[in-house]
């Protein structure tokens, strides 16, 4: 099967006060549609610079990057964006909601940036604000909900476009318990849906929901399981014992 | 203390780039804030400054020079009480002079005063005075020699019974006794020229007054003097005076125009530069909401943190003012130099307190500034403060908000929505790029109306081919025997010019007495109608506003004594004289002063005929004892001429201004907003875009701008225009709009805009998604 994501050998060196820091070493990943992955790993071990590499909003130093069989490298930042509106959606740890928007205008941003027809977004935002519980938020600001609304705003918001995958770094980082749980469970429905998500976290229950996990240890990918019953953080937490992760 | 001081090394050192954007605006402001303040020190008191280094008389007398002698003028004069010094008595022949290529009668000859004279000496600003027994040489009034283009070195023709005789200019000097620009000027000669050159005598008679100037214990006694010296002498020996409060006034009157352009450009552009003041201040304050809430954490008190800000900005503050200073006093040295020059200041006049108050001025208002963008960051919750920094959502719904989201493509809709983000910050914006379409839509219509005035000469009372004037050496008849002979004059009208009174009033006002075919020529009469008979008369816009006359009022005027009734029967604008004129029929005069003959001629020539051929005849004919110039080929006096050029430096200023302002805010707004660049790029936005919604708002309010200062801009030239036209008695003006230039401002400003957006938006396109994302 082709994959969604596909990277070869991927590095990435940062130039911090002229001291070069590795913060990708040789990452080959392979994500096939409808997929569930979870990329584990402590602080610093690359994940989100891995996430951003995939998702074009950074250069590798060197790899390939294939994103629905599109060689990102050979593109400029312009044609990156491009591609990105149709076929990426992001989802950040801090929301990332533009604060002076209405949840119903953030939504329907990344549509409209798509040249959609406005009635055709409004549509698909209405159905997918009540499947994410937030339709009565239409009109409120980012600032006016909670943490769990407001990734679930930036659920939505990525999802508009129907993209190929969907890039999720830290969901439940600013969220309480229940309310991470329940973007969780959220994620979970929507890869049932058939929708390819590749998932960055540090949490293993978090990294429980998924069906593959990877682990990254100073740039590079050190370990993969998958997971037979999907939520059961603890066969993910025995494997990061064992790793020393 | 000490963690205040800290704190503000520590803001100067990472907020290199806010400190800049306030320095130079700062900068910039001071630099202004000089040039109005040397505006102001040099056109206000130059005139008093001069007066002083001439040791210039407090009161001239002019006095008959057959009956009264020299010796006794200077002794009687000088034991009248109050008089603090007296001057040597000179005296001063009216002549006719060739400069270049223009002839100019009225030019009053005077000898270069004695060393040994305590009272006016005249200040000698270029060259050397004439030596004694020279009998060749001149020395000439600088202003006149500007206007008239000659230079040291240079040869001038006198006019002389026998002839031409050439005079070789040797010096320049500037004096307080005839007023800048004012006609006729003095000029100086060696002494015995006036009797080695014979024109000492006017035909048969003495020629010119006995001129005498005293310096007063109490300068404001002009008038008891004046009285005193009429108890020594009889009626008939006073000429007349001058007194020294009336020159200044005169003076005052000849660049006033000027002055009020050049406050006018200084208060403007002082309002510009402190909008851009506030704009920035609050901006850079602003923007570091986010640090205040953290020291706030940590124990800043509101107190303390308003203090770290302050000090931070008042440095600031201090140091721009100073290079503003230094930078604004030597460009106040060009642009004031015209006016330096007329009053002798070779450099421009640096007073104690433009030295205190551009600096004071500046750190007081970017105190204020300062404090209140502190205050107002600092009542913010501490918490939200961190959590939101300067981005802190602002809860606005409407539909109309929706509407331009939903209609417009998602890069002009973030664009027209950024300009309500920020609304104080645009509102400044647009209020600053406002006041620079309001210049430029103010100079390309004084420009358009001049460029009026210049075509149709009438408006200046101007209407005719040939002005032709005469000197004392030839007669009425034979003028106008060599005018009846010229076949190609079709029309022509007499003047002349006599003093005036209203009855038991001091001041004397000048007329015009006309006669001839006038009603072959147009005169720029703005209400009522031309005279039609003795006993009307038309009446000056000065003379209109200074007596507050309306068209039909009767007035008693007393021309050497004759009392006349006249009826207003019009009014017409006048360039001479600050509008304080009237004109009258030539009958008027003759029935006070039978024998005045006219001065001078407006002639109409037949079409197709050559204006400059006639005047080679007349002046051939004549003996050179007729002057011609060919109307039309007179330059607009230099204080009108120059008006396009002020407003040219004036709206340079601003448009430069405005994109200094458009640069500050917009580069804010990108600061501010680079986390939201990073989300849109992220969600998939490409750079062009984004660059495209910024330059998009930036549009938009210059926009808003043009619409604004387009009526703001016309009303204000036209109010502007009308107050200088009245404050010279030239009356109210028609303004001309160039509809072309106004056409094509649209676009200029814009581009000015966009050009002042332009880094900063680029800067906006560039955002890094993954910087903005990890770090902000």
């Amino acid at each position: 099967m082709e994959a969604v994501i596909k990277a070869q050998d991927l590095r990435k060196t940062y130039n911090t006060n002229g001291v070069a820091v590795e913060a990708l070493r040789g990452v080959e990943l392979h994500i096939v549609p409808g997929e569930f992955v979870g990329v584990m790993g402590p602080s610093g071990c690359g994940k989100s610079t891995l996430l951003h590499l995939l998702g074009g909003l950074d250069h590798p130093s060197q790899g390939d990057v294939f994103i629905n069989g599109t060689y990102l490298n050979p593109l400029s930042e312009s044609q990156r964006a491009i591609l990105r509106r149709k076929t990426i959606g992001f989802v950040f740890q801090a929301y990332n909601l533009l604060p002076n928007l209405t949840v119903s205008d953030n939504i329907e941003l990344p549509g409209l940036l798509l040249k959609q027809a406005s009635h055709q977004v409004t549509a698909y935002r209405d159905e997918l604000m009540d499947s994410l519980g937030i339709s009565n938020k239409a009109s409120s600001f980012p600032g006016e909900l909670s943490g769990g609304e407001q990734q679930r705003v930036a659920i939505a918001r990525a999802l508009i476009n129907r993209p190929s995958v969907l890039l999720v770094d830290e969901p439940t980082g600013n969220l309480d318990t229940t309310s991470g749980a329940a973007v969780m469970e959220l994620l979970k429905s929507l890869h049932e849906e058939g929708q390819t998500i590749l998932l960055v976290t540090h949490d293993a229950k978090v990294a429980g929901f998924t069906e593959r996990v990877i682990f990254m240890r100073d740039g590079q990918l050190v370990d993969e399981v998958k997971l037979d019953v999907p939520g059961d953080g603890s066969m993910v937490l025995s494997r990061l014992v064992e790793l020393e992760l | 203390m000490k963690a205040i001081l800290r704190q503000v090394k520590a803001n100067a050192r990472s907020h290199k780039l806010q400190a800049t954007l306030v320095f130079f605006t700062l900068f910039a402001s001071a630099i202004l804030l000089t040039i109005a303040l040397n505006t102001m020190g040099v056109t206000y008191g130059a005139f008093d400054r001069l007066f002083e280094r001439t040791h210039a008389p407090h009161l001239w007398l002019l006095l008959d020079p057959v009956v009264l002698s020299t010796d006794e003028v200077e002794q009687k004069l000088s034991e009248l009480p109050g008089v603090f010094e007296t001057g040597r008595a000179y005296r001063t022949i009216p002549t006719t002079l060739f400069l270049g290529e223009l002839r100019e009668s009225g030019p009053s000859m005077r000898n270069w005063p004695e060393d040994s004279d305590p009272v006016n000496r005249p200040l000698l600003v270029e060259g050397r005075s004439p030596h004694t027994g020279e009998t060749d040489t001149i020395v000439l009034d600088r202003n006149a020699a500007l206007e008239y283009k000659i230079q040291v070195g240079d040869q001038v023709g006198l006019l002389t019974p026998s002839g031409r005789v050439d005079l070789k200019v040797v010096g320049l000097f500037v004096s307080t006794e005839v007023c800048p620009t004012c006609f006729p000027f003095i000029y100086y000669v060696a002494p015995g020229t006036m009797r080695e050159l014979d024109v000492l005598t006017s035909g048969e008679d003495e020629a010119g007054a006995l001129e005498i100037g005293l310096r007063l214990s109490d300068p404001s006694k002009t008038q008891e003097t004046l009285d005193a010296a009429y108890e020594i002498f009889s009626e008939d020996m006073i000429w007349g005076w001058d007194k020294w409060q009336d020159l200044r006034s005169y003076s005052d009157s000849s660049i006033e125009l000027q002055r009020i352009l050049l406050l006018t450009f200084t208060i403007v552009a002082l309002l510009a530069s402190g909008l851009l003041i506030a704009n920035t201040i609050r901006g850079t304050i602003r923007a570091q909401t986010r640090q205040m809430g953290l020291l706030k954490a940590v124990g800043f008190t509101n107190a303390q943190l308003i203090l770290v800000y302050l000090l931070e900005h008042v440095g600031l503050a201090l140091i721009a003012s100073l290079a503003g200073l230094l930078v604004g006093s030597i460009i106040a040295m060009f642009i004031l130099r015209s006016f330096t020059m007329l009053f002798g200041d070779s450099l421009t006049h640096m007073e104690i307190w433009i030295l205190l108050a551009t600096p004071s001025v500046t750190v007081f208002v970017t105190s204020v500034f300062s404090i209140l963008s502190v205050v107002r960051a600092v009542r913010l919750n501490v918490v939200e403060a961190i959590h939101f920094g300067e981005e802190r959502p602002r809860y606005r719904r409407g539909r109309l908000r929706t509407a331009v989201f939903k209609q417009f493509p998602v890069p002009l809709a973030v664009g027209l929505r950024d300009i309500f983000a920020q609304p104080a910050r645009a509102g400044l914006t647009t209020i600053g790029l406002g006041i620079a379409v309001i210049a430029m839509v103010s100079g390309l219509t004084l420009k358009a109306t001049i460029q009026t005035i210049l075509e149709d000469r009438t408006q200046l009372g101007f209407d005719g081919d040939l002005s032709i004037w005469r000197s004392d050496y030839i007669s009425e008849d034979e003028i106008l025997e060599l005018l009846a002979s010229q076949p190609e004059i079709a029309y022509y009208y007499s003047e002349r010019w006599r003093s005036f009174q209203f009855p038991s009033e001091e001041p004397y006002y000048y007329a015009r007495f006309r006669e001839g075919d006038l009603d072959a020529f147009r005169f720029p009469i703005a209400e009522g109608r031309m005279f039609e008979k003795h006993g009307e008369a038309l009446a000056g816009y000065g003379l209109v506003k200074n007596r507050g006359l309306q068209i039909g009022d009767k007035l008693d005027i007393t021309i050497d004594g004759n009392i006349f009734s006249v009826s207003v029967v019009g009014f017409y604008r006048e360039s001479s004289n600050n509008g304080m004129m009237m004109i009258l029929p030539a009958e008027t005069l003759r029935l006070a002063l039978p024998d005045v003959e006219p001065y001078t001629f407006m002639v109409k020539l037949h079409p197709d005929s050559n204006p400059q051929a006639v005047a080679d005849t007349l002046a051939k004919a004549s003996n050179d004892f007729l002057g011609t110039r060919i109307v039309g080929e007179q330059e607009l006096p230099v204080n009108i001429a120059s008006l396009p050029k002020i407003m040219l430096a004036l709206t340079l200023v601003l448009g430069g201004m405005a994109a200094v302002g458009v640069f500050n805010s917009v580069w804010m707004n990108v600061q501010e907003r680079r986390r939201a660049f990073g989300v849109l790029k992220s969600i998939g936005m490409t750079s062009e875009e984004v660059i495209y919604a910024v330059l998009v708002g930036v549009v938009g309010i210059t926009l808003i701008a043009y619409i604004v200062g387009l009526p703001l801009g016309l009303a204000g030239i036209d109010a502007l225009i009308n107050m200088v036209s009245s404050s010279i008695g030239f009356g109210p003006l028609d303004l001309t709009t160039d509809e072309i230039g106004l056409a094509v401002l649209l676009p200029g400003i814009v581009s000015l805009a966009l050009l002042g957006a332009f880094i900063p938006a680029y800067r906006a396109g560039r955002t890094n998604v993954v910087d903005v994302l990890r770090f902000e």
